[in-house]
């Protein structure tokens, strides 16, 4: 399956997710110095962590695309020392399947606005287990915890889903993308 | 097509007739017509202006089209047996830094071997041959990422030679280089052909080349072949040309202004992470001036440059602008006087359209008559509606000048205006900082173009040695060798001599000390130690799903057993260096402080706990109780994300990949290629921070990652793009690229069984700290 894969777009996929991880870490300053208190924005914040997870396979359309981006997404926020050690790992493991899930749904055949969409949800719909179980989401009340977990969702699908669509759209129209799946399949990219 | 006839009884390596290249998804082919042989030993030239197609050709006739670029490649093409084997054309690319894929010197000359499969055993011979080959002194475990460029090639030329290589093309190879290892190159294109090796050769500034040159393949603009001229022939056809691109003209040479200087450097020092770039620097540029700041690759001419303009904050002295430093001034006020060029003009770009770049505001569909007039100045008003980073090398310059052009500035600092331009594009922009000039306005430029340097400027400054080294005339500098030596100046325009072998083919003084200041180091304690020792990808592995138990740790006593366990592997087998962790990893804790403040003070607290309110929080026992196992269970997860890093080589870890655990090598190979770039990403950031400010977009800090990704990314996908083309050029394509047993391996990471075992006892002792 993965031998399919054209050398460039492997590397392309690499490269993106640093620049993702890069992003990530930007992220991870910002998130803490968000007040932990402020929990309806904690979890607005959510969904940016899910971009790799979206734009890489939306430029490149491969199976596992959106699993092993974040996975290296995710590994590239931790040499650059992200606060989370080991736990991004777990963290990107878990979000890129929830990426990976939406995609296979489609049999990855459809990469547009609903699927890119629900890529960012299901990837943080799988970050809200580890953020239950592991990062303290059961310790909150109920009405503070129903909340955060509706924005997180819809903050996946939007930072999570349309904005990475919104990257790799613009990618396309600079023209740098042109020999990637992305500007060859007319179908999902409804202007 | 048909065996070629053999001529003067031999066969040629290469031989085409009426080949046209036409790339996917283009109406008109890029190169037409060509119909030229290429005999063994042969040296030729491929010459013709920028965008003809030369480099298209060349990779066409190396198979790199359409194997890894998707083109059609029509008419007659013939590759001798004996060249059509992977790895037996050897390819230098125009940009150093994107040929690589490995890390250090040995590992990055055995991936071609690898590639042909070559026995593990004879590697290092190999290596040791082809590093003797070029004169590169280099320890063979050197990390090559802080060679100068000149080495790079250098090394790139051992990588092809170790190969075997027959027929090796060079494609720019010192377009980013300062003349010295301009020259050092050319040295080694005359030494290989001496070897009898055959050479296709593109190259803008040919002169000093032409003495080894055979022949002279000619391409027109549109990519038509002119003919096949002899090197003399070619030399007499091409003299009028040559000449009518620059106007050297008598310049009077500006004097030190004494009063009244544009800008001012009060002695200007500047320090990256407490290594000293340059310092002591005074110098003046007064009205009406043309400065070329010179020097060699690295010895911070960009930063002075940027240092001038305000963009970059010199750890010692000051700027003055009219005499007020510039520090003082605000942004706004520093770039209405201040105007500034990046060597890439990608940098500057803002927007997504090339007429409301020109506007420096969206436009939509309807873009205002003045600006298409300013846009057909520069011959881009067809491409009002395009993306600019879309444009061509020479067009993007261009509209990044003309963008430049509508500020009214005083002083100009321009970073290698003409790089990568062909000589008509050339032309216009330096005629357009003629008239600037004219007009009273000052300019500074840093280039490596000694033709540039002597047609145009008033003045010259020498930066290297980590100072000033010269500040004044032109035709003076040109007599002091001592300077050019050092600068790295001297005579890349000097033919090469056909006698004996040239001295300059020697490694640089300067990069003799770098490379050795580059030798490998020892091997830290952690990497010697048993965790260091085990196998990357099986530790990996294990210490995740540690994390993962950790993770999951409900109370105290979990969490206190996990964390012996991870002490354990931290210190008894990873011999961490205490001292060493606790700076590395004391930000987080702060971090982590935080967090637990946050649980203390707004933890729900189930009924019969005590909490105090304070304000709006709810602050609890409770809640701190919480939150410390939270904490102690995230941090525990930091801890061995310390240990996996100190102890495990990057290398081995994709390597291992692969085999041990029968990865696709495209995957790791391609992935570790891919990290190379994560080196180059606090530079790319900087820059455009720098280009943001410049053009007074920098915009709100939180969201400059977003202003920031596109720039980013268009730039990654060319880079991933080169660094593929270079890759499969060196044989990792079919079975070495797409099978774990296709290749072989020169580093042994080998898997065994007590890998496996302390692997299972680790997470089995972890799950058992845990039950219990």
């Amino acid at each position: 399956m993965l031998a399919k894969w054209k050398l460039r777009e492997v590397i392309l996929m690499v490269v993106l997710a640093i620049v993702c991880g890069g992003l990530y870490r930007v992220w991870d300053v910002i998130n803490a110095l968000v007040p932990t208190t402020a929990y309806a924005l904690q979890a607005a914040m959510t969904g940016f962590w899910m971009i790799a997870g979206v734009l890489v396979p939306y430029i490149i359309r491969r199976p596992f695309a959106a699993l092993i981006a974040e996975l290296v997404a995710a590994a590239v926020e931790l040499l650059l020392g992200g606060q989370f050690g080991l736990g991004t790992m777990e963290s990107g493991l878990i979000q890129g399947i929830g990426s990976e899930v939406a995609f296979l749904i489609f049999a990855y055949r459809m990469f547009n606005l609903s699927s890119c969409m629900l890529s960012g949800t299901l990837a943080s719909l799988a970050y809200l287990f580890q953020w239950y179980f592991q990062y303290g989401g059961n310790t909150l009340d109920i009405g503070t915890m129903l909340l955060s977990i509706i924005i997180s969702l819809v903050s996946g699908a939007i930072l999570g889903g349309w904005l990475p669509k919104l990257m790799g759209d613009a990618l396309k129209r600079t023209g740098a993308v042109r020999n990637y799946a992305i500007a060859k399949d007319g179908r999902a990219m409804p202007q | 097509m048909s065996r070629p006839l053999p001529i003067h009884g031999q066969l040629p390596l290469v031989s085409v007739r009426d080949l046209a290249v036409t790339y996917d998804g283009e109406a008109k082919p890029s190169v037409r017509g060509c119909t030229f042989s290429i005999h063994p030993g042969e040296c030729v030239l491929l010459a013709g202006p920028s965008g003809s197609g030369k480099s298209t050709l060349a990779m066409a006739l190396a198979g790199i089209i359409p194997r890894s670029v998707e083109g059609a490649v029509t008419g007659e093409c013939w590759v001798a047996p004996s060249v059509s084997k992977p790895g037996k054309i050897g390819y230098v690319f125009q940009d150093p830094e994107s040929q690589f894929c490995m890390h250090h010197v040995d590992d990055e000359i055995a991936f071609g071997l690898e590639n042909l499969q070559v026995p593990r055993d004879e590697m290092a011979q190999r290596t040791k041959q082809a590093l003797a080959a070029v004169h590169l002194n280099v320890h063979p475990h050197a990390a090559h990422a802080r060679f100068s460029g000149g080495m790079k090639q250098k090394l790139a030329i051992a990588c092809a030679l170790a190969m075997e290589s027959e027929l090796f093309i060079f494609d720019e190879p010192t377009a980013n280089l300062d003349p010295t290892s301009t020259r050092m190159v050319f040295a080694m294109i005359a030494e290989l052909r001496k070897q009898g090796k055959t050479l296709l050769i593109i190259e803008h500034k040919y002169e000093a080349l032409l003495p080894v040159v055979d022949r002279v393949i000619a391409l027109n603009k549109a990519g038509e072949q002119v003919g096949v001229f002899a090197a003399d022939e070619w030399r007499r056809l091409s003299q009028g040309e040559q000449g009518a691109c620059l106007h050297p003209k008598p310049l009077p040479v500006s004097p030190i202004p004494s009063s009244d200087p544009v800008l001012e450097l009060c002695d200007l020092a500047l320090a990256y992470s407490g290594e000293q770039v340059w310092q002591g620097i005074d110098a003046q540029v007064g009205r009406g001036e043309w400065i070329a700041i010179v020097g060699p690759n690295g010895a911070g001419k960009s930063s002075l440059l940027e240092t001038m303009a305000g963009l970059r904050r010199p750890s010692k002295g000051t700027v003055k602008f009219a005499g007020r430093a510039i520090t003082g001034m605000s942004a706004r006020e520093r770039y209405s006087h201040i105007a500034y060029g990046f060597q890439n003009p990608e940098y500057q770009f803002l927007y997504e359209q090339v007429a409301d770049e020109m506007a420096s505001r969206v436009l939509g569909d309807d873009v205002p008559e003045e600006v298409l007039h300013a846009l057909g100045e520069f011959g881009l008003a067809e491409h009002a509606h395009a993306s600019p980073y879309a444009l061509s090398q020479g067009q993007k310059r261009r509209l990044s000048v003309a963008v430049m052009m509508r500020t009214h500035a005083d002083i100009w600092l321009f970073d290698e205006p003409t790089y990568g331009q062909d000589p008509a594009s050339e032309a216009q922009i330096l005629n357009r900082l003629l008239q600037l000039q004219a007009d009273g306005k000052s300019i500074v430029t840093v280039t490596h173009d000694m033709n540039l340097v002597q047609a145009y400027a008033t003045r010259v400054w020498v930066l290297a040695g980590g100072t000033l080294l010269y500040d004044g005339a032109v035709s003076e500098l040109l007599e002091r060798q001592d300077i050019l030596e050092r600068a790295h100046l001297f005579d890349d325009i000097l033919p090469l001599s056909d006698e004996g072998p040239d001295p300059s083919a020697g490694i640089a003084p300067e990069d003799v000390n770098t490379a050795l200041q580059h030798a490998p180091k020892q091997p830290s304690w952690p990497r010697r130690s048993p965790v260091g020792k085990w196998h990357p990808d099986v530790k990996a592995l294990t210490l995740l799903i540690t994390a993962v138990v950790c993770m999951c740790c409900w109370s105290f006593d979990q969490a206190g057993r996990l964390w012996a366990l991870v002490l354990v592997l931290a210190f008894a087998f990873g011999w961490c260096h205490p001292g060493k962790m606790v700076k590395r990893l004391l930000p987080l804790v702060l971090v982590y402080v935080i967090y637990l403040w946050a649980f203390a003070a707004n933890a729900a607290t189930p009924p019969g706990y005590r909490y105090v309110h304070w304000l709006w929080f709810h602050i609890s026992w409770y809640g701190l109780n919480q939150g410390l196992l939270v904490v102690l269970r995230t941090f525990a997860t930091v801890i061995l994300a310390y240990v996996l890093l100190v102890t495990t080589d990057g290398t081995d870890f994709m390597v291992g990949l692969s085999q041990s655990f029968r990865i696709v090598p495209k995957m790791s190979y391609g992935m570790m290629a891919g990290m190379g770039f994560l080196g180059r990403f606090g530079h790319d950031l900087e820059t455009f921070r720098m280009a943001r400010r410049l053009r007074g977009r920098e915009g709100w800090w939180i969201l400059r990652p977003v202003t920031y990704a596109l720039p980013l990314l268009s730039q990654s996908v060319r880079i991933s793009e080169r660094l593929a083309i270079a890759m499969e050029a060196r044989g990792f394509y079919g079975d070495p690229a797409n099978a774990w047993n296709g290749r072989t391996y020169y580093r042994q990471v080998s898997l065994q069984a007590r890998d496996m075992v302390a692997g299972a006892l680790t997470i089995a002792l972890a799950l058992v700290l845990w039950l219990t």
